[in-house]
């Protein structure tokens, strides 16, 4: 499976690099610090298009929402499946985030176990959307 | 064609089948019976020859003896002779008998014994060559002859015999054919009679029925006529002619001066084929379809409608015509009637109208009263005829209500007021009364001045309010009084408010100006003249552009759009003034009157508001940029301490010892209670109240929600949660969902060790007066939402303190708590304009209750 | 402008499929969806070039027997699901047993292999799916989903609901409503 991560903090970056590797299901992972580059690769016509975009909300230079926005209006993107991977656990920011198109809502876990778990199942519902004749548009989750 | 007909057609051919037959038989009738007559006939012939034969055989014998005894011979030929008729004879016999075959037998032993009897003859005949006959042979012949009369016998019996039975027949056909032709006569008569009847039924019918239209046209004034189309080479119709029409035509004929003695539709009535009827003639035709029309002509000076209707009819058209002349001309007399009455309708209805009008906008009110007598015929008492809409303002009453009410009954008072001793004079005497009267409602009394005129057997009263002319000049003395006072009032309040007034010739710039007007230039009063000139030197600098734009737009348009200036007082002290003035003419001069306030203080004020709310704005954008730094930045370090520490403990769980695991898991919590210390606080700080989040909700629903969140946490402490019916509320749907998840969790955190725990949520409607709880209240009715627990409850005294901000009642190692979930309920409560409560008892339980408007 | 359009996948897939094979040409009857049979052997060409052509539609060609047990599990338990009658009178692992000829276990242990997930998981995410489809579509109420749905209660139906999604069913609701409003369609 093929996916990305888009986030600003490094430490975040490298333990959810860790915790794709431990995972069962096996993965190739994508890393970028900020909107900007993610969303230039993405428009990449080269670029072997993702299952699964990882947002964080908070980042310089474009933050996640706007890549959020970019992505729901763009024809080639607007069906990638988007899970936002943010610290803010406030009930306004999720909504806005789903409204806009997010599938995915993350709160970032305060353990690497759950953190793992989080990845884990996440990676398995999409895969269960993804095989099974599941509605895609109302695909939402919150962890 | 009718049933009837068909019936009689077929009865017809049916008849003429059985005269057909009864005729052919009654024919083979005749012929058989002309058979049967010929057959008797033919047996008489048959006898006949019969006798001529056996006589002829008589006839040689007895000539052969006649010869023996003469002794002379036969005449030379005789006998060929002889033999000769016989066999004509002979042949006739067989001829006649051919329908007999036993004759016919019969016939062939003759021949046989004649045979023998020719051989015998010349035997026994006397010739000289025969002088001896032999006896024997004259025996011989004799015995011929007998068998011959025997064979006679026969035929003649066998005839008989057939004559019998052809006489029958003949009988029985002389009386059939009679008879059959008697039949046949009879029917054909009876045929004939019944055919003449119904023809001369049908005749009689069809008469009846010409006489009848005949009548009809006779009798209608209807133009009746047949036209038959006139047509050119290629078939179009071009004309027509008037086959038949109906002697009314003459009539019309008559009207118009056209020549008579044309039958062509184009010479009789050539407007035709300008307005159009000839066009209908034509469509009526061609379309096969009924034509209706109303057309008017002109015949002479005289003008004609008719109505007129065609009908296909063969090939031509039958036209009838009705002379409506009449009709319109009653319709144009009607409308011209109906118009006119309309009219004077209309003029009276405005007459009325006006009236009702005239009595409607005067406020004056007017009735009629008619008498009412006793026997005697002194009046006793009113009834009230009309009364206008003026008399809702005096006493209440609906004009239609009292109408033909008694005066005794809606005007009691005229009794006492000696009213009623008036009105009756004015009746009695024929003349006009006038008086005064009052009248009381609502505790206020009204005066009336009022005329009554007599109509008919009553009175007309015409009643006008004066309650306001007579108070009047009370007031006026009363104003008077309380002018003087107000002076002496508004001198003092010049001071006290800091208002200075002032009267400013607008033509020569002189002003006078109040005494506290001078106090606030820092001066004594009267202590120098004022000019519009000379007060510019109090104005400061910065202003004096707007001065003098009051001054000229003052004294230009009356009025200016400058309110305010800054003076220099005497001290040296800047003051804000305000000012409000009003041209008038006094005395006849152009004045501008006007107050002018000392606002200074309020200025002052006001700039300081300004600065106080630019100061809070700045903190509150500070505030908020605080909150996302706390909602990320701050949090974000503690994660990652957790994050690590997890990583830690996990990827190195082997090499680290059990102190050091221990420390971890300290480090661990200490972090995570910051980090939702941190969360609670953010999400207290965001509480606000946005009018547009406000939606209608099913608190069941939420509740249902709240209960599903907290799942796991009830089940792990088997608390028995019961939700009774709740409102949909007007509310923001989300901290609905706040302030009962933290009023369960609350509950299921201080549940009770000792018993079972229990949570009751319920809610009901009461009106706020029924509240005892002191808060604003807005709505009239509120739900009570309450949330009520068997736990360990706390101290009543700290109802009110629990709700404060990171006020705990439990040590942290007891309860873990933030002291912020019931802060953050209050201000959900107070969000919806409503409130919070709790009571509780110590190891009873707690009941937290939330008004809510409903 | 918002255009609003009904339609139903079988009918979509199964004219896809018709699509694709009849560019194949070779003979071929499509029994239930899901199931190909091909009067003759197909080569490997053609499987491939079947297999990149259905690619694009996510279709995918399951040539593993447990790929196609699997199938088969979904199949049968999203016929399940979508008749109310019968799930409430079936016990799903019975049902499955049943219908599938294979036991329970067998079933249990092949799916968890392949999904990495369990049936009884994979019949909670279908029943949600469901749920939300009454949500929106239907505009149903949480009570008369319950219902229908079988659930014990409106608790049980919301607390499955937030621990499949992490969302209240009245949240999401608001939250496709909304989106809906902005014509936002992931």
């Amino acid at each position: 499976m093929n996916i990305v991560l888009a986030d600003d903090d490094a430490d975040d970056r490298m333990l959810f690099e860790e915790a794709i590797n431990e995972i069962e299901i096996k993965t190739e992972l994508s890393l970028f610090p900020d909107g900007k580059q993610l969303m230039d690769y993405l428009g990449h016509p080269s670029t072997k298009l993702p299952e699964i975009i990882f947002l964080d909300l908070n980042m310089p230079v474009k933050n996640g929402m706007q890549c959020l926005q970019e992505i729901r209006q763009h024809k080639a993107l607007s069906h990638l499946c988007v899970a936002i991977y943010s610290t803010s656990s406030s009930e306004q920011d999720i909504e806005e985030t789903f409204i806009n198109g997010a599938n995915i809502y993350i709160n970032k876990p305060n353990s690497f176990g759950a953190l793992k778990k989080a990845v884990d199942k996440v990676l398995r519902l999409n895969w269960q959307y993804h095989t099974s004749a599941l509605n895609r548009d109302n695909f939402l989750l919150r962890l | 064609m009718g049933k009837s007909s068909k019936v009689f057609i077929a009865l017809l051919i049916f008849s003429v089948a059985i005269l057909t037959f009864i005729g052919s038989t009654t024919y083979r009738q005749i012929i058989q019976l002309g058979e049967s007559s010929e057959m008797v006939a033919r047996t008489l012939d048959l006898e006949n020859e019969i006798n001529t034969l056996f006589s002829q055989y008589t006839a040689m014998q007895s000539m052969a003896y006649e010869t023996n005894l003469r002794k002379t011979p036969l005449a030379e030929g005789y006998l060929d002779n002889q033999k000769d008729s016989i066999a004509n004879t002979f042949e006739r016999l067989t001829e006649l008998t051919s329908a007999s075959p036993i004759n016919q037998q019969n016939l062939q032993k003759v021949k046989v014994i004649q045979t023998e009897l020719y051989d015998l003859l010349p035997k026994i005949t006397y010739s000289p060559d025969n002088l001896s006959i032999e006896s024997s042979l004259v025996n011989d012949f004799s015995k011929r002859m007998k068998e011959l009369r025997k064979v006679k016998m026969m035929m003649l019996n066998e005839e008989e015999l057939l004559l019998k039975k052809h006489k029958e027949t003949y009988e029985s056909n002389a009386f059939l054919t009679p008879l059959m032709s008697l039949l046949l006569g009879i029917f054909a008569l009876c045929i004939f009679l019944i055919a003449f009847w119904r023809l001369n039924n049908e005749r009689k019918e069809t008469q009846r029925t010409q006489n009848f239209l005949e009548s009809i046209l006779e009798t209608s004034k209807n133009v009746i006529s047949y036209f038959e189309p006139v047509r050119d080479q290629s078939g179009k119709i071009i004309d027509f002619n008037m086959a038949y029409h109906h002697k009314n035509i003459k009539d019309v004929l008559e009207k118009s001066t056209r020549p008579r003695d044309t039958e062509l539709l184009s010479k009789a009535f050539p407007q035709h084929f300008e307005n159009g009827v000839f066009e209908h003639f034509v469509t009526c035709i061609e379309k096969d379809e009924n034509q209706n029309f109303e057309k008017q002509y002109d015949f002479g000076d005289k003008r004609f409608w008719y109505d007129t209707t065609t009908t296909k009819l063969n090939k031509g058209i039958l036209i009838t015509s009705r002379d409506t002349t009449a009709e319109k001309i009653a319709l144009d007399n009607l409308s011209i009637s109906k118009k006119l009455l309309e009219k004077r309708n209309l003029e009276l209805m405005e007459n009325r109208a006006f009236l009702g009008n005239i009595l409607k906008s005067i406020s004056n009110v007017v009735m009629h009263l008619k008498s009412v007598r006793d026997d005697k015929g002194a009046i006793i008492d009113f009834e009230l005829l009309f009364v206008n809409d003026a008399i809702n303002n005096v006493t209440g009453d609906i004009p239609v209500e009292i109408k033909h009410k008694k005066a005794s009954e809606i005007f009691p008072t005229i009794f006492k007021n000696k009213v009623f001793e008036n009105l009756v004079a004015c009746i009695e005497k024929g003349e006009q009364v006038d008086y005064e009267t009052h009248f009381e409602k609502d505790g206020t009394t009204k005066w009336f001045q009022a005329t009554a005129r007599k109509l008919n057997d009553g009175v007309t009263v015409t009643t006008r309010d004066i309650t306001e002319e007579k108070s009047k000049s009370e007031r006026l003395q009363f104003l008077n009084d309380q002018l003087s006072v107000q002076n002496s009032i508004f001198k003092d309040a010049e001071g006290v408010a800091d208002i200075g007034s002032y009267v400013w010739y607008l033509d020569t710039g002189e002003a006078l100006i109040s005494d506290n007007f001078y106090r606030i230039l820092g001066h004594e009063p009267d202590s120098f003249k004022v000019t519009f000139k000379g007060y510019r030197d109090f104005v400061h600098p910065d202003d004096l552009e707007a001065y003098d734009r009051l001054g000229s737009e003052t004294t230009e348009k009356g009025s200016s759009n400058v309110h305010s200036y800054r003076i220099i007082a005497k001290d040296g002290k800047v003051k804000h003034l305000s000012l409000n003035g009003r041209s008038t003419q006094r005395m006849g001069r152009p004045v501008s009157l006007g107050v002018v306030q000392d606002v200074t203080q309020n200025i002052l004020a006001e700039q300081e508001l300004r600065n106080k709310n630019e100061a809070l704005e700045r903190s509150n954008a500070e505030l908020q940029s605080f909150n996302r730094v706390a909602s990320h930045d701050l949090q974000e370090p503690m994660r990652k301490i957790q994050l690590f520490v997890s990583r830690i403990s996990e990827a190195e769980q082997d090499r680290l010892s059990e102190k050091g695991k221990i420390y971890f898991e300290k480090v661990s919590k200490a972090a995570n209670r910051m980090q939702t210390l941190i969360k609670y606080l953010l999400a207290y700080s965001r509480l606000n109240k946005t009018k547009d989040e406000f939606k209608k909700v099913s608190l069941n629903d939420i509740a249902n929600e709240v209960l599903a969140d907290l799942e796991e946490r009830i089940n792990e402490t088997g608390v028995q949660i019961n939700v009774n019916q709740l409102p949909r509320i007007n509310a923001i749907p989300f901290q609905m969902d706040q302030l009962l998840n933290n009023l369960i969790s609350n509950a299921i955190k201080y549940r009770s060790t000792s018993e079972p725990a229990k949570i009751l949520i319920d809610c009901k409607k009461i009106p706020r007066n029924k509240i005892r709880e002191d808060f604003d209240k807005k709505s009239k009715n509120y739900y009570k939402l309450s949330v009520t627990d068997n736990g360990i409850g706390f101290d009543n005294a700290h109802a009110e303190k629990i709700f404060g901000l990171f006020e705990r009642l439990h040590q942290r190692d007891e309860y873990s708590g933030t002291g912020i979930g019931l802060a953050i309920c209050k201000k959900i409560a107070e969000n919806h304009d409503g409130y919070i409560g709790a009571t509780s008892e110590l190891g009873k339980g707690t009941t937290f209750r939330v008004y809510l408007p409903a | 402008m918002t255009l609003n359009i009904k339609f139903d996948y079988h009918t979509i897939c199964k004219t896809i499929l018709k699509e694709q094979l009849d560019k194949l040409g070779v003979a071929y009857t499509i029994h239930s969806l899901g199931e190909i049979k091909f009067s003759d052997n197909l080569s490997a060409d053609h499987k491939n070039e079947l297999r990149k052509a259905l690619e694009k539609y996510g279709i995918e060609i399951l040539d593993n027997p447990q790929n196609v047990l699997v199938q088969r599990i979904k199949d049968a338990i999203t016929t399940l699901v979508n008749d109310s009658d019968k799930a409430g009178k079936y016990n799903i692992s019975t049902y499955l047993s049943e219908t599938l000829n294979y036991s329970y276990a067998h079933l249990s242990s092949v799916f968890s292999e392949v999904t990495h997930s369990s049936i009884e998981n994979f019949i909670i995410l279908k029943k949600i799916d469901v749920v939300k489809h009454l949500i929106m579509d239907k505009n149903l109420t949480l009570t008369e989903i319950a219902h229908r749905l079988n659930y014990s209660s409106v608790a049980h139906l919301s607390a499955q609901f937030k621990k499949t999604t992490g969302l209240t069913p009245s949240s999401f609701q608001r939250i496709i409503k909304k989106r809906k409003e902005k014509g936002i369609t992931p």
